[in-house]
């Protein structure tokens, strides 16, 4: 079966007055239809980067060094405008972190559901409930009477039904979910979890979840990446990464989160030490420098990426060694 | 792309990120060039012509320009370019004078209308409404008509109808900056209101304000020629462009030059503050920056 | 021991319209609470976390002991004194004892000065002596090396800002850090560094902490006893621990339950809370958790409840608060 989305060493630079950022270096990852697949990082992982990269939403100054992104058998590196333009919003859709932000202040709620819709050929009858039926799917209460309503008059987490509502709303191939809930409160995080399962029964395609926290990642995922300073260090099926985690910085992650330490703690667990600078890439091991299973080899040879079981594989020594 | 990623320069201080942004905008440079050509020939006026700006030769009236007189002579033979060094010296006078008395007044009237009390913010916003809503040529016509022309008055005028504009903006940018982390941070260490309005706010709010100012500078110039050119501003004989431009306009039929060498310094000053400011706000606007400078 | 803060029924409301707007909307009631009835007790050496959505007032709650914000009722008491009703000027003596560290580290410093001139400023303010030394020994104290003296706040990372954040607030040895959202922005694998840091200096220092904070798991782990505020009102306070292992107020219930679990095997549905937070324009009637709450009765849409002590010590401000086990 043809994955939906296939990265294939994908090298990102960016451009800037004192040098070369090398955000991304042979970065790997695949979507399989209708599997949920989370995106873990910290900051300067380059999980951003890469969903941008999809989007082809990069900066002026981003560099594609090396690599393909392959939507169904499609290089979108190799795309034109008008390519993407067709792909995006009705192949693949995305929402993004800010719901306060993210639709256009200027036209009401239901109009922009509308306008979304501009490819079929539909009467605007059949696009009004299109969209009523969505908003209630998503569960905007009084979508009717609220269809003409402006964004400011709803609040973040209703904004932030939207935003999923609006990208649902063609039935892409592929959605891509950017940190959906890093800026709302917990109890609206929970319900947008519950929205998020709720809506996987009926859509037929595959969600990219990019986010640092990896409560949301556990409850939502079937599969896990997890990225550190520009490489992905590890993949694996959720269960796996959760209880056998082989990268040491997975494990070092899972180790600091406060939601996972068992009895009370007087220190709370950290990772010493700093993201590199990635205008000067280090040799060997990227995470080398914090790593507290570090071997002689792991400072000046890259580590191969080893596979583990069938779903699971790691870029590390010590797998590699094992 | 995240923050993280980039490690900024160590030590690079944001003034002199400035510097080195403005060089690299061709028409800022341009307009810096023509600003200081035109402020050395003010200051180094006696020694870039061998005549003096008043003395009279009649047998040089209405001169072409030639080897002798660079831009030729006026009514009274006068050597026009002489006269236009000279005046140039009375529109930067006046330029200095009144901007940096309208900024120091606009400033302090700001900061306090923006961080003081409501009821001294709706004091100082009601008389500056009040002078603002004179057109300023207006306005200096009526206090010059009571007063006789002088250029202390033309000065005065101008600080008078500036500062209200200055403290408006300085106002806006205060108030903003008020509510900011940085101002809160400051307040729960117990700073004052005289230490939080130098070290915190001025900083901070004089950036934009230096921009006008210096934006301002050819309007101000224009409004001392217009006030000259209608016999309000210097008194004969002192050379300013706006008296050469009237002597121009009186004796256009006989040599087109007076009303050049009144005109173009006037178009050139313009040009060059504005080239200058322009460039200047369009660095400090981060709106404005594009994204591959990011 | 004596309390080191001790705060009464404080009520903060602001002004929600302009009294013209306020005439032409025909609103009766222009102001909103943003803190109501609040009563809170710190002791000296001890950390209190004070947790809450959006909107809950926690934020303005911290405000109003700094004196950055002042309350319109009660009172609050820092070491038997009170600051409710001090001018500015009394204020100030009082602020060398009690320090802020806020939410966004490099916005609460100046863009332009060196992390020298504000880590010291204090001392400026306060018309105290010092050296460089001193700044350094502060900055030390922190973890951060001499060499971060000349720099500026945006060469900064952001664990960095905030060590420097925590480095003024120790400036004047204070006797209380109000922490407004200490690991805001900070990547899991650095949280605990500052968190370890504060309670290094707690030990060393027996400095009291108030954290204000929505970060629900790190709770557990950094406070003696926690605080839980909703639209304004304390809901339930008492020992961390306990009210962690059985909350008694069905609101910090919710709470705790819908912290998303890093483990796949504890995935469970969250039901048992609808809508949003309500307005604080609209306050609702009864006890205001009442439209949200799964176990709401009759009674809870008219009566607000008042705070009862439970067996273990703790308040809660419920009618039928849930058994603890």
């Amino acid at each position: 079966m043809e994955s939906v989305l296939a990265v294939k060493n994908l090298s990102i630079d960016f451009l800037t007055p004192t040098g070369s950022v090398h955000a991304l270096r042979d970065v790997n990852l695949s979507i399989a239809q209708k599997r949920i697949v989370g995106i873990v990082g910290e900051s300067g992982s380059g999980k951003s980067t890469v969903v941008s990269a999809v989007m082809r939403l990069l900066a002026n100054n981003a560099s594609v060094h090396s690599g393909e992104i392959e939507f169904e058998g499609r290089n979108i590196l190799a795309m034109k405008e008008q390519e993407l333009r067709a792909l995006r919003g009705e192949e693949i859709a995305m929402v993004f972190q800010d719901p306060m932000t993210a639709q256009t202040p200027v036209r009401s709620i239901g109009q922009q559901m509308m306008d979304i819709q501009y490819r079929r050929s539909l009467s605007r009858k059949e696009k009004r409930e299109n969209a009523i039926e969505m908003l209630n799917r998503v569960g905007i209460p009084d979508s009717m009477d609220r269809f003409d309503q402006y964004p400011h008059q709803f609040s973040g987490g209703m904004r932030q039904r939207i935003s999923i509502a609006m990208a649902l709303m063609m039935n892409p191939k592929l959605l891509i979910a950017d940190e959906p809930t890093t800026a709302l409160d917990v109890t609206l995080e929970a319900q947008i979890i519950h929205l998020f399962r709720e809506l996987r029964k009926s859509f037929d395609g595959s969600i990219i979840v990019v986010s640092h926290n990896l409560g949301l990642i556990a409850e939502l995922c079937d599969e896990v990446v997890v990225m550190y300073a520009g490489e992905v260090v590890e993949r694996a099926l959720v269960d796996d990464i959760f209880y056998r985690a082989a990268h040491p910085y997975t494990q070092a992650l899972l180790n600091c989160d406060p939601a996972r330490l068992g009895e009370l703690t007087q220190e709370l667990p950290t990772i010493p030490g700093d993201v590199p600078d990635l205008q000067e890439v280090p040799t060997g091991c990227i995470f080398a420098s914090r790593c507290d299973q570090i071997t002689d080899i792991c400072t000046s040879v890259r580590p191969p990426t080893v596979t583990v079981n069938s779903a699971q594989d790691v870029r590390c020594h010590l797998a590699a060694n094992a | 792309m995240s923050a993280a990623a980039f490690k900024s320069s160590p030590r690079e201080q944001p003034r002199f990120a400035t510097y080195r942004r403005f060089l690299r905008e061709p028409l800022g440079i341009f307009g810096l060039v023509i600003v200081v050509v035109l402020v050395l020939g003010a200051v180094f006026a006696p020694y870039l012509t061998d005549y003096a700006p008043n003395t009279i030769n009649i047998k040089a009236r209405l001169a072409s320009p030639s080897g002798e007189h660079w831009l030729g002579a006026d009514h009274l033979g006068r050597d026009t370019f002489t006269r236009v060094l000279y005046g140039s010296r009375v529109a930067l006078k006046v330029a200095a004078w009144s901007i940096s008395l309208a900024l120091f007044g606009g400033l302090l009237l700001g900061m306090l209308s923006g961080y003081g009390p409501r009821w001294l913010d709706n004091l100082l916003i009601l008389i500056f409404d009040a002078v603002r809503s004179f057109p300023t040529i207006m306005f200096a016509l009526a206090i010059i008509t009571l007063t006789g022309p002088s250029l202390n008055m033309v000065i005065l005028v101008i600080v008078i109808t500036s500062i209200p504009v200055y403290a408006r903006i300085v106002r806006a940018q205060t108030m903003a900056l008020r509510e900011s982390e940085s101002i809160l941070a400051a307040r729960s260490i117990g700073t004052g209101w005289f230490r939080m309005l130098y070290l915190h706010i001025l900083p901070n709010v004089i950036g934009p304000l230096l921009i006008l100012a210096s934006m301002d500078i050819p309007v101000v110039v224009t409004i001392e020629s217009g006030l000259s050119f209608l016999g309000l501003g210097v008194r004969p004989p002192t050379a300013s462009w706006g008296t050469i431009l009237a002597d121009g306009y009186a004796y256009v039929r006989n040599t087109p030059w007076l009303l050049v060498a009144g005109g173009v310094p006037l178009i050139l000053i313009t040009l060059g503050f504005t080239f200058m400011g322009e460039t200047l706000r369009d660095i400090f606007d981060p709106t404005l920056r594009r994204r591959d400078s990011a | 021991m004596p309390d080191l803060l001790n705060i009464t029924d404080l009520g903060v409301r602001f002004r929600a319209l302009a009294p013209l707007a306020a005439l032409l909307e025909r609103a009766e009631d222009p102001w909103i609470d943003a803190v109501l009835d609040v009563s809170l007790r710190i002791k000296p050496g001890e950390t209190v976390a004070l947790v809450g959505e959006s909107g809950s007032g926690k934020t303005t709650l911290g405000r109003s002991i700094m004196g950055l914000v002042r309350p319109q009722k009660g009172s609050i008491q820092f070491e038997g004194a009170e600051l409710c009703g001090l001018s500015e000027a009394a204020y100030k003596p009082i602020r060398r004892n009690i320090a802020m560290m806020f939410q966004d580290p490099v916005a609460s410093l100046s863009r332009r000065r060196s992390i020298q001139a504000q880590v010291s400023e204090p001392y400026k303010v306060h018309g105290i002596p010092t050296s460089d030394r001193e700044t350094d020994r502060l900055m030390e104290l922190v973890g951060l090396n001499s060499s971060f003296r000349d720099r500026f706040p945006h060469e900064l990372s952001g664990g960095q800002a905030r060590r420097v954040g925590v480095a003024r607030a120790l400036t004047l040895s204070p006797k209380l850090i109000i922490a407004d959202e200490p690991t805001a922005g900070l990547d899991v694998s650095v949280q605990g560094e500052i968190l370890n840091l504060m309670r290094d200096l707690q030990k060393k220092l027996g400095i009291s902490y108030l954290v204000v904070t929505h970060n629900l798991p790190v709770v557990q782990h950094i406070s003696d006893r926690i605080a839980v505020m909703y639209l304004g009102r304390l809901l339930e306070q008492g020992d961390t621990q306990s009210i962690f292992r059985s909350p008694a107020h069905p609101y910090t219930r919710v709470l705790l339950d819908a912290v998303p679990q890093p483990d796949p095997a504890k995935r469970r549905e969250l039901t048992s809370i609808e809508g949003e937070v309500p307005s604080l324009r609209a306050r609702p009637a009864g006890c205001e958790f009442h439209p949200r709450c799964a176990h709401r009765q009759e009674h809870c849409r008219s009566e607000p409840p008042e705070p009862q002590s439970l067996a273990d010590g703790r308040i809660v401000r419920c009618h039928f608060p849930l058994a603890l086990d």
